[in-house]
């Protein structure tokens, strides 16, 4: 509000366009990227265990505090202990491949929910205009990092070309498209990378491929299916990075191989 | 002060000509941005290694297709079982000189692949915009012998819950599948 009382009279000040033309430069880039706190894009560097919870930012601003809190304390219990079972069919043709089926669901245990409303605390938080970030843990006074990254400028991790292998852990990258709503692209993505563990723990394939040549006719029909199923614990998000050439966001994440 | 007004009104009008128009241009696969790995694959006598491709306008669809063509072919190479079939048909339509011979020779190839994966990772992934849509390289690897021995070792404690795995709806379906092909494999 001070800001905004301040740029009004600075506004009264200006007679000449060309001051105004320079102010419109300066407003327009300093509002451009997207500047997330550091424990959000790395949250590998937290040395205690903590969970994350990003919501939309709602019309009442303290609502979203709210709710991003509660998704902190779901996503905590989540990564904690979940059963993870994927359906997906495909019917591919000679000229296109057609997504028959996909059910997923991921199951963890709701009952101590409650629960973890009073022993989680909230150890950091960040508002814009568009999303509410939450960072909880069991301890509020934990060591971390408040610097505000401009996820825009990072550079290509190395863990998008190479997803790491290390003994005792199963890692996975998982993807979002741009949508509308930021927060549904980053849920997507960390879905995505948690049935992406899945899949290294339980896979069932079935195709049924059939290939009719004739001189008139070229037909390939192959029916696939696929069923993950599994138990994961102690999932981790390790990191964040948005592709903005391809607009594609991204999540690394692992857990316990035991 | 009038020329600096028009200049300035002038600049943002192209300024907003540029912002609204959208872009055109259609992005086209630039094969120097295909993965090395596709086309040399790394090979090791513990692992096979397949890459899976796709594309789509989804971009999970695109992911998960390529993860999917990619697994199937290492399946194939685990566990598959082959039938073919040749038809030829022949026909003689008209009379005396004026008949036509028609020839339609018909080969179908079938490959049915039942298997269960497990330790099965994706090791490289790439996302290109191509078009409209997303194409999707993905590198996969699955453990065999001394590496897959390590790994069942690792997850055996998931018994417990493939118990209950069998007991659910799922399974029954999956096994009904099972069933189907082993009695397929019997009559062959």
């Amino acid at each position: 509000m001070k800001n905004g009382k301040r740029i009004n009279k600075k506004n009264k000040r200006f007679q000449n366009w060309d001051s105004l033309f320079l102010i419109l430069i300066v407003f327009n880039t300093s509002v451009s990227g997207q500047s997330l706190p550091s424990w959000f894009v790395h949250p590998q560097e937290l040395k205690s265990r903590c969970s994350i919870g990003i919501v939309q930012t709602s019309f009442f601003k303290d609502s979203s505090y709210f709710y991003a809190f509660k998704k902190a304390c779901e996503n905590a219990i989540m990564q904690k202990e979940c059963k993870v079972l994927v359906r997906t069919s495909f019917l591919g043709t000679t000229d296109k491949t057609y997504w028959e089926d996909y059910f997923e669901k991921i199951e963890f245990d709701t009952s101590i929910l409650q629960d973890s409303y009073t022993r989680f605390k909230i150890v950091d938080s960040i508002q814009t205009e568009n999303i509410t970030i939450a960072l909880i843990a069991e301890k509020k006074n934990i060591n971390i990092n408040r610097n505000l990254i401009n996820i825009e400028n990072e550079q290509k991790p190395e863990w998008i070309k190479n997803i790491p292998q290390l003994n005792g852990f199963f890692y996975s990258v998982g993807q979002s498209e741009d949508y509308y709503f930021t927060t549904s692209s980053w849920d997507i993505a960390e879905k995505s990378a948690i049935l992406g563990l899945a899949r290294r723990k339980f896979q069932y394939i079935k195709s049924d491929y059939t290939r009719e040549q004739s001189n008139f006719l070229d037909n390939v029909v192959d029916l696939r299916k696929e069923i993950v199923f599994a138990h994961l614990k102690n999932i981790e998000i390790l990191s964040r990075w948005y592709d903005i050439k391809n607009k594609i966001y991204y999540v690394l994440a692992r857990c316990d191989k035991n | 002060m009038y020329k600096k007004s028009l200049f300035v009104l002038s600049f943002f009008a192209i300024l907003l000509l540029i912002n609204c128009g959208g872009s055109q241009t259609v992005n086209k696969l630039d094969e120097s941005e295909m993965p090395d790995w596709v086309e040399n694959p790394p090979s090791d006598p513990n692992y096979i290694f397949e890459v899976g491709t796709s594309i789509s306008k989804d971009l999970q669809q695109s992911i998960t297709n390529s993860q999917q063509v990619a697994s199937i072919t290492i399946a194939r190479k685990l566990e598959t079982k082959y039938q073919g079939m040749y038809k030829r048909f022949s026909e003689e339509v008209g009379l005396a000189d004026e008949s036509k011979y028609i020839q339609q020779i018909t080969d179908v190839f079938k490959a049915v692949t039942s298997t269960t994966l497990i330790g099965c990772a994706e090791v490289k992934k790439k996302v290109l915009k191509e078009g409209n849509g997303y194409r999707t390289y993905v590198l996969m690897q699955y453990p065999i012998g001394a590496a897959s021995q390590a790994f069942m070792k690792q997850i055996s404690k998931q018994d417990e819950l493939y118990t209950r795995f069998r007991a659910s709806q799922t399974f029954k379906e999956l096994d009904d599948e099972i069933k189907k092909y082993e009695e397929w494999k019997k009559n062959q």
